[in-house]
């Protein structure tokens, strides 16, 4: 079993997977009935038709492939950390972003910022503790006082970084 | 004269050149990272650029995308790691000089090419792009129905491992560019309950997640962060180590000037690209060469021809952006997400209604190649130190953390960064399938405009789509598009039988 047949079925299979919840919803479109030519449900129609057709095309080609060959598909994993890797990041900018909702901009920053760089392999207080703490520094030196972002207050720890912000800028100079 | 407007507005406030030159700087080093894409590294701009003045914006993205392309041989040249995928070819002939101790003179072949390769295509870019655009700005609706049916078929055929797989990116861009409200109607679709995506799905959170999230996914999937090649430099025997002298100039001039030909060609195409460029130059010098056999132990040829080459895309990819409003390469696409953020209309009226800023950015291209030369020439040694003091290790969590926090900053949208989540997931998906992540944005950003061109054409037409075989140049495009995929297909053929 070839390895692009794996990936085809797995091309067909995300593209259906996208573009079932867009069929189901192609009916909801408001179309004035008077309208020539085109109406406003002709084109996603048109996108949506070509994007099925193509993927049955792929499934059952990679079907006729498993068939001949006698095999069940079967993933290509090299690593462990092909998935977990990518997961472990992903779970962790999840938990930052509800972090963020609940306790602001730095905490859930400094927090992720420590992790990433001891799950990416940097050892030693400079490092994992500093760089971290200078980059969180930065950050907000750059978006909230230069480029003056405002965030809304966290749900759990809650203080105005405006402010403080504003008062950085006032002794900067730049208001 | 256009570019001397440009380079008017480019000096009329501090802002267009500091710009321009940081982003050289940032290019250069950037480039010279290796796993850092020009892409990412220019997504990673774009939420800054909300902040500029829309030529200081584009002067920084186009300088980047500029000076990556020569940074990117920096370490391919020192260390045997090429920094982008253009400078690979580089490296077959850089890095055997630099174990001979002739580094010097391999930086110094590898900016002089790069920049006259970069200079010729700029040149074509400031002289033939608005000579096309006049011509392109009388074409109708149908016509481009005709250029997005070519555009969409080539990019997705050639820039993706496989054709089927690419042609499905782009069908994945364009109906996830259908989200928000019709282009004619005004009405909502496809938003699902959702008020966040009333007016579509944000561009920002988009190329940040499939250009940066999707790279930093990858990195802490294949773990590669945690090896480093250690330089192994030769010991310099004479001083003309260090530079190139006239007489080799002399011997690879034609050779330069041929692979900027190839380049400016190659890169005036949708979906093809510099690395494809390199390539076909590296060969094409090599094939022409007298002592071919001395190719791959380090021949200042190749370099020559590989960087004049890479370096003469950049330019020319900007033209069927400017001229037809389709972005041909990622750097492209980019640019017009910026050109979008900033309410400057993608296409041949760019140069009517944008006049002072486009002739800006063609300035800025020019000041950005005269300042990577400078930096290069005397310079690129330097510049191979900071890189190799900079862990890779950090490199990934700095980036990845400081997307979530540009992307908040663009609108101060919760929302936006859940979006970029979403879509460096889908980025990464898709990539490990082998679809085309450059196909799927360029069709998401020409969505809109895809879907205007066909419902206009079809009120021009009361025949129910024979208009398309009335207008000669939009028959032109079908087939063209038509032709290409077939070609691509019975590639793919000929190769699965062999």
């Amino acid at each position: 079993m070839k390895d692009s047949t794996v990936k085809d079925i797995g091309v067909a299979l995300l593209i259906l997977a996208v573009l079932i919840p867009f069929a189901t919803g192609v009916g909801n479109i408001y179309e004035d009935p008077s309208d020539p030519g085109f109406g406003s449900r002709d084109f996603p129609k048109l996108i949506i038709f070509i994007g099925i057709f193509l993927s049955v095309i792929l499934l059952i080609r990679s079907s006729i492939d498993i068939v001949r060959s006698g095999q069940l598909p079967k993933l290509a994993i090299s690593s462990h950390y092909q998935i977990t890797g990518p997961l472990t990041v992903l779970i962790a900018a999840l938990l930052y972003v509800w972090g963020i909702v609940l306790f602001q901009y730095a905490l859930p920053t400094l927090a992720l910022m420590f992790f990433l760089v001891r799950y990416f392999g940097s050892r030693g207080f400079f490092r994992t503790i500093l760089i971290p703490l200078i980059a969180v520094i930065i950050y907000f030196l750059v978006f909230f006082v230069i480029f003056g972002i405002f965030e809304e207050p966290g749900t759990i720890l809650n203080y105005d970084s405006y402010s403080v912000a504003r008062a950085i800028r006032k002794v900067i100079g730049m208001e | 004269m256009g570019i001397i407007d440009g380079f008017s507005a480019l000096f009329s406030s501090w802002e267009p050149i500091t710009f321009a030159i940081l982003g050289t700087i940032i290019g250069l080093l950037g480039g010279a990272v290796p796993g850092l894409s020009s892409g990412a590294m220019i997504a990673l701009l774009i939420p800054a650029t909300y902040y500029l003045h829309p030529l200081a914006a584009l002067a920084l993205i186009y300088t980047v995308s500029k000076a990556s392309d020569f940074g990117g041989s920096i370490p391919a040249i020192l260390f045997n790691t090429p920094g982008t995928p253009q400078a690979s070819a580089t490296q077959i002939e850089g890095f055997p000089l630099t174990r001979q101790g002739k580094q010097g003179k391999a930086l110094r072949m590898a900016v002089i090419a790069s920049a006259q390769g970069d200079i010729c295509s700029e040149l074509l870019l400031i002289f033939g792009a608005s000579a096309i655009a006049v011509y392109a700005s009388k074409l109708g609706p149908p016509e481009f129905v005709g250029i997005y049916f070519c555009a969409f078929i080539v990019i997705g055929g050639l820039l993706g491992k496989s054709v089927v797989a690419g042609i499905l990116s782009v069908i994945m861009g364009l109906a996830l560019s259908l989200i928000g409200t019709d282009p004619i109607t005004a009405d909502d679709r496809f938003t699902f309950g959702i008020d966040h995506l009333i007016e579509g799905i944000e561009l920002v959170p988009v190329l940040l997640g499939v250009f940066v999230l999707v790279e930093v996914f990858i990195q802490a999937a294949d773990r590669k962060f945690a090896s480093k090649d250690a330089p192994i430099a030769g010991k310099q025997k004479l001083p003309t180590d260090n530079y190139v002298t006239l007489s080799e100039y002399k011997r690879v001039l034609p050779t330069m000037l041929r692979s900027t030909g190839i380049g400016v060609a190659i890169g005036m195409l949708p979906g093809l690209g510099s690395v494809v460029a390199c390539y076909v130059a590296y060969s094409e010098a090599k094939r022409k060469s007298k002592t071919p056999e001395t190719w791959g132990n380090g021949e200042i040829e190749g370099i020559a021809a590989a960087e004049a080459s890479n370096n003469a895309t950049s330019g020319a990819n900007l033209i069927p952006l400017l001229t037809l409003g389709i972005p041909g390469s990622t750097a492209a696409a980019l640019l017009s997400g910026v050109m979008l953020i900033h309410g400057i209309t993608i296409g041949p009226n760019v140069f009517t209604t944008s006049h002072d800023i486009i002739y800006g950015v063609f300035a800025a291209g020019l000041l950005c190649i005269l300042t990577y030369f400078i930096i290069g020439y005397w310079g690129s040694h330097y510049v191979g130190l900071i890189i190799s003091s900079i862990p890779a290790m950090m490199v990934y969590p700095i980036i990845f953390v400081t997307c979530y926090v540009a992307v908040y900053a663009t609108r101060q949208a919760i929302f936006d960064m859940v979006v970029m989540t979403v879509f460096g997931v889908l980025g990464y998906i898709m990539k490990r399938l082998n679809m085309s992540l450059p196909a799927f944005v360029i069709a998401f950003i020409l969505g809109p405009g895809f879907e205007r061109a066909v419902r206009q054409s079809f009120l021009l037409d009361e025949s129910g789509g024979g208009i398309f075989l009335q207008r000669p140049i939009a028959l032109l495009f079908f087939i063209l598009g038509i032709l290409a995929i077939g070609i691509r297909l019975l590639k793919s053929y000929r190769e699965a039988r062999t």
